[in-house]
């Protein structure tokens, strides 16, 4: 079916002179291959001229154009016009006017975790010797364009979660915590970004405009550094559930909170563990494999430590 | 039809009914279900963190096995479901590892080829059964009962690894919501994270986001809630309370196992599908299941 128009509800407001936001409704003839981006140049041009929005390079290169296409993150200028359309502006964000954004706050998170090369001796020679293979983590998160439309989709950013800097801030750590030319010690600022606050739901993969794979190219390779250095929190639930795989095969998940848990937690998880026991959703003893040998072996054959 | 089923830690421990519901309806709709009793847990995201080697040849291990039993690898959790998805994904585009693995295999008489599709049992009533099938025999339909579907994260992304469905605009749940004549619940958080990877170490995170889904759910006129995977069920009904201690707010919406609610559907004893084990009394619901 060919679409003659497309029907685009656009979010208002500006906050100098309205009391309270509202949507338009605009009617847009529809082009082959028109991006969300013509949509709102259309707006502009030819039916308000006070429509604000952000763009610059038209190219998905410089990201200054995300916004909300029926409350999925996009960048205006890759994203499809669609028969029927809700623009919205980027969530959690201080509007500015319209679909424009105050994204301040989200850059003065990337400040703050030294989001520059920091070497602790000069290179050995000029110009220096470098080797792609020790750039594979690095070079895939190079392509970020700070769109923030992984921060747009993480529902844990979207509740404004103490001690969360945000998927953006994670890529732009990783980029030098994994080249091999910076010298400072990044596994605190890690920490401090609140990498472990992460609830690996892939909202972010799935959001990225250039598929960066943020989850596993950056805060999963965050995670496993973490998990290698430290042998506490975060590292030791980890760590013990390892050795519940190689020691029973399965996960009892009664047995990894008492081994994991402090007794403060222990104690605050009491009501919540005597009705899952109420209903015999607790099993104290663990269950294992009948061939357990075969996970031990394999655990042992790639040298773990069993 | 033969299908080898992978049930999981959690199935086998504080969600034993989804996997009780699980063997009925699935011998109710003519699949035999051979189950992997000695396949290791799927390593989650923590053994994968830990070490993926493990990981990988762990999970070559329950693939290997489940070879020998079918083409199809039947989960019925969606961690479990990426998670396999993903070993089973890699070991076939990366020669090396599945080598690897091999040697180790061989010792025990199993050898990973590739050949096993993982599928989740949603994808398998949709697609392998069909809605057509299916709804030949749904003999007691729930008509107008209004149920909020709640995919969780591992089902729908990441969309390489899984492809099932869209995962900004996915419609298998409401489909067979649909399919027994009742009413899915349309809310934004239905497609979302119920915080379950993060409740030992984060719980308080992991209820906020639970709760902001039941509420959006309630809001939106949900009478219950259906979920295909058992980490989401822990959270959406055994912490429901604690969502509502939090939210100072009674919630109160039954939770079912995507498996339960067919089960009822299909006609089935309630006690088979072990609906006494809820943490949220879903008695309320039960009366809406009714004979043609």
């Amino acid at each position: 079916m060919i679409m003659e128009k497309v029907t685009a509800k656009v979010f208002r407001y500006d906050p100098t002179t309205d009391a309270e936001a509202r949507y338009e409704t605009f009617e847009v003839p529809h082009e082959p291959g028109m991006r969300v981006l013509d949509v709102l140049l259309y707006i502009q041009e030819n039916l308000d001229a006070s429509l604000a929005f952000r763009y610059c390079c038209r190219r998905r290169r410089c990201g200054s154009c995300a916004l909300m296409l029926n409350g999925k993150p996009v960048l205006a200028c890759t994203a499809e016009a669609k028969e029927n359309m809700v623009l919205e502006p980027s969530p959690n964000l201080p509007i500015i006017r319209d679909l424009v954004v105050e994204t301040a706050e989200y850059e003065e998170r990337i400040q703050e975790i030294s989001p520059f090369l920091q070497r602790d001796k000069p290179p050995a020679r000029e110009p220096e010797k470098l080797f792609p293979r020790d750039f594979t983590t690095v070079r895939p998160l190079n392509q970020c364009i700070e769109c923030f439309s992984c921060m747009n989709a993480c529902p844990v950013n979207g509740l404004k979660w103490p001690g969360f800097a945000g998927p953006t801030t994670l890529i732009q750590l990783a980029r030098r915590l994994f080249d091999p030319r910076d010298g400072l010690d990044r596994l605190p600022d890690a920490a401090r970004a609140g990498f472990q606050h992460c609830v690996s739901c892939y909202s972010c993969v799935n959001a990225c405009p250039v598929e960066i794979g943020v989850l596993e190219g950056a805060i999963e390779n965050i995670r496993q550094k973490f998990v290698a250095g430290e042998k506490k929190g975060y590292a030791k639930y980890n760590q013990v559930w390892k050795d519940l795989v190689v020691t029973n095969g399965l996960v009892n998940p009664f047995i990894l909170m008492r081994r994991t848990s402090s007794l403060g937690g222990l104690l605050s998880n009491m009501a919540i563990g005597l009705r899952f026991f109420s209903k015999g959703k607790i099993s104290l003893g663990s269950k294992r494999l009948n061939k357990i040998d075969e996970v031990r072996l394999i655990a042992k054959e790639i040298g773990e430590k069993q | 039809m033969n299908v080898a089923y992978f049930a999981g830690c959690s199935p086998q421990s504080t969600t034993k009914e989804l996997d009780a519901s699980t063997r009925r309806t699935a011998q109710a709709l003519g699949f035999q279900l051979k189950e992997l009793r000695e396949a290791t847990c799927c390593g989650s995201v923590e053994l994968k963190l830990n070490n993926d080697d493990l990981f990988y040849s762990l999970n070559a291990r329950t693939l290997a096995m489940a070879e020998r039993e079918s083409d199809i690898l039947m989960t019925v959790c969606n961690t479990c479901q990426l998670m396999l998805s993903q070993a089973n994904r890699r070991l076939k585009a990366d020669g090396e590892m599945r080598e690897r693995a091999n040697r180790v295999l061989a010792g025990m008489g199993l050898k990973y080829e590739g050949r096993v599709e993982v599928k989740h049992y949603l994808w398998l009533l949709l697609n392998d059964l069909g809605l057509e099938r299916l709804a030949e025999r749904i003999s007691k339909p729930a008509s107008g009962l209004k149920v909020a579907p709640f995919y969780g994260c591992h089902i729908l992304r990441p969309k390489e690894a899984l492809g099932f469905e869209d995962p900004d605009e996915p419609h298998s749940l409401e489909d067979l919501i649909n399919l027994m004549k009742a009413v899915p619940v349309d809310y934004p958080g239905k497609i979302k994270c119920c915080g379950f990877h993060n409740l030992p170490y984060d719980k308080d995170l992991a209820i906020a986001l639970t709760g902001q889904y039941l509420l959006e759910a309630k809001k939106a006129g949900a009478e219950c809630l259906v979920t295909p995977c058992p980490l989401c069920f822990t959270m959406l009904d055994g912490y429901q309370a604690e969502a509502e201690k939090k939210l100072k707010t009674i919630i109160n919406l039954p939770v079912f196992h995507l498996p339960q609610l067919i089960g009822l559907a299909l006609g089935l004893d309630p006690e088979a599908l072990m609906l006494g084990r809820n943490m949220v009394p879903v008695g309320g619901v039960l009366s809406r299941f009714r004979g043609r």
